[in-house]
């Protein structure tokens, strides 16, 4: 058995819970830093409470992304993505089941043999979501100790870590559901 | 206060992108979970399957808090320690930390590419 194999779908679910909370947050909070340029301070009190919302979650989403890894990197990746075995079986039992169920079967897909594209994408989101957690950890701290309203000059950091943050979370957000598509509604193709 | 904690977050963030990719530029040695053995190890490299990303993450924490450590001394001892950091220190340090995580984050995507 992998670690945490046996509750590895709630663990995703609570997961994809955790990310949506961290997209709409940091999407908030970039939106709401914007003001910051035209020299606007009247909601920095919600915007760094936003701010500690973002941390809280990117830990949080991210921690749960790790403790899920070894069932993606098993069942996943080896076993499916990484395996031309196993999605020539799908494809072939995918087709069957479209003539079973009486729709017509689509056209022959371009031969897919490998998945390992998809798994590549993969990676990349997770180095722009570890480099993103910690982007979010700092913004949190200087929100705190050094907030663009106290320290103006602090203002192109923050901003950047906030776009940072932002653009990482949803990143990790659209190539998440897309990897999980397969072998779903998507099939090997 | 204000320019310590500006410069060693910029410090943390430049040390966090640096070391998270060091192991792996560099072929260093980093922790592994094999998930089929069930067992950690420490190595450079690894077959397909055994996990190195938390040893990465390690290596990157790591590398965040020396910088930062290394950096609250170091301004401890400076006059504007006291105030907010000069202008030129602030542009500064915000474009060596932005420019450090965009380069790492190409770094990762350029060698990933499928």
């Amino acid at each position: 058995m992998i670690f945490l194999e046996s509750v590895a779908r709630p663990l995703l679910i609570v997961h994809a819970i955790s990310a949506a909370v961290l997209v709409g947050a940091t999407t908030h909070h970039l939106l709401w830093c914007r003001h910051y340029l035209w020299g606007r301070y009247n909601k920095v009190k919600a915007e760094r409470r936003f701010a500690a919302i973002c941390a809280i979650a990117f830990v949080s989403t991210f921690v749960l992304g790790n403790l899920l890894y070894p069932t993606y990197k098993v069942r996943v990746r080896a076993e499916y993505f990484d395996n031309p075995t196993a999605i020539a079986a799908e494809a072939k039992l995918r087709a069957e089941q479209h003539a079973l169920v009486g729709v017509a079967p689509a056209p022959p897909p371009a031969v897919v043999t490998s998945l390992s594209p998809i798994a590549r994408i993969f990676d990349i989101k997770e180095h722009w979501v570890a480099l993103g957690c910690a982007a979010s950890v700092i913004l949190w701290i200087l929100s705190r100790r050094a907030h663009p309203k106290d320290e103006p000059r602090a203002l192109w950091l923050y901003l950047g870590l906030s776009a940072v943050q932002c653009g990482t979370a949803w990143m990790g957000a659209i190539v998440g559901v897309v990897t999980a598509s397969y072998r779903s509604v998507g099939g090997p193709v | 206060m204000r320019a310590r904690v500006y410069y060693a977050a910029c410090a943390a963030l430049i040390g966090f992108a640096l070391t998270y990719t060091l192991p792996i530029y560099a072929h260093l040695p980093r922790t592994y979970y094999d998930p089929v053995a069930r067992r950690w190890f420490f190595a450079a490299n690894s077959t397909p399957i055994p996990m190195g990303y938390v040893g990465q993450i390690l290596w990157g924490i790591a590398g965040a808090l020396i910088a930062a450590g290394v950096t609250m001394m170091v301004t401890a001892r400076l006059r504007s320690s006291t105030e907010g950091p000069s202008e030129r220190g602030a542009a500064l340090g915000a474009a060596w930390a932005l420019t450090a995580l965009a380069i790492v984050i190409g770094y990762f995507t350029w060698n990933n590419w499928p």
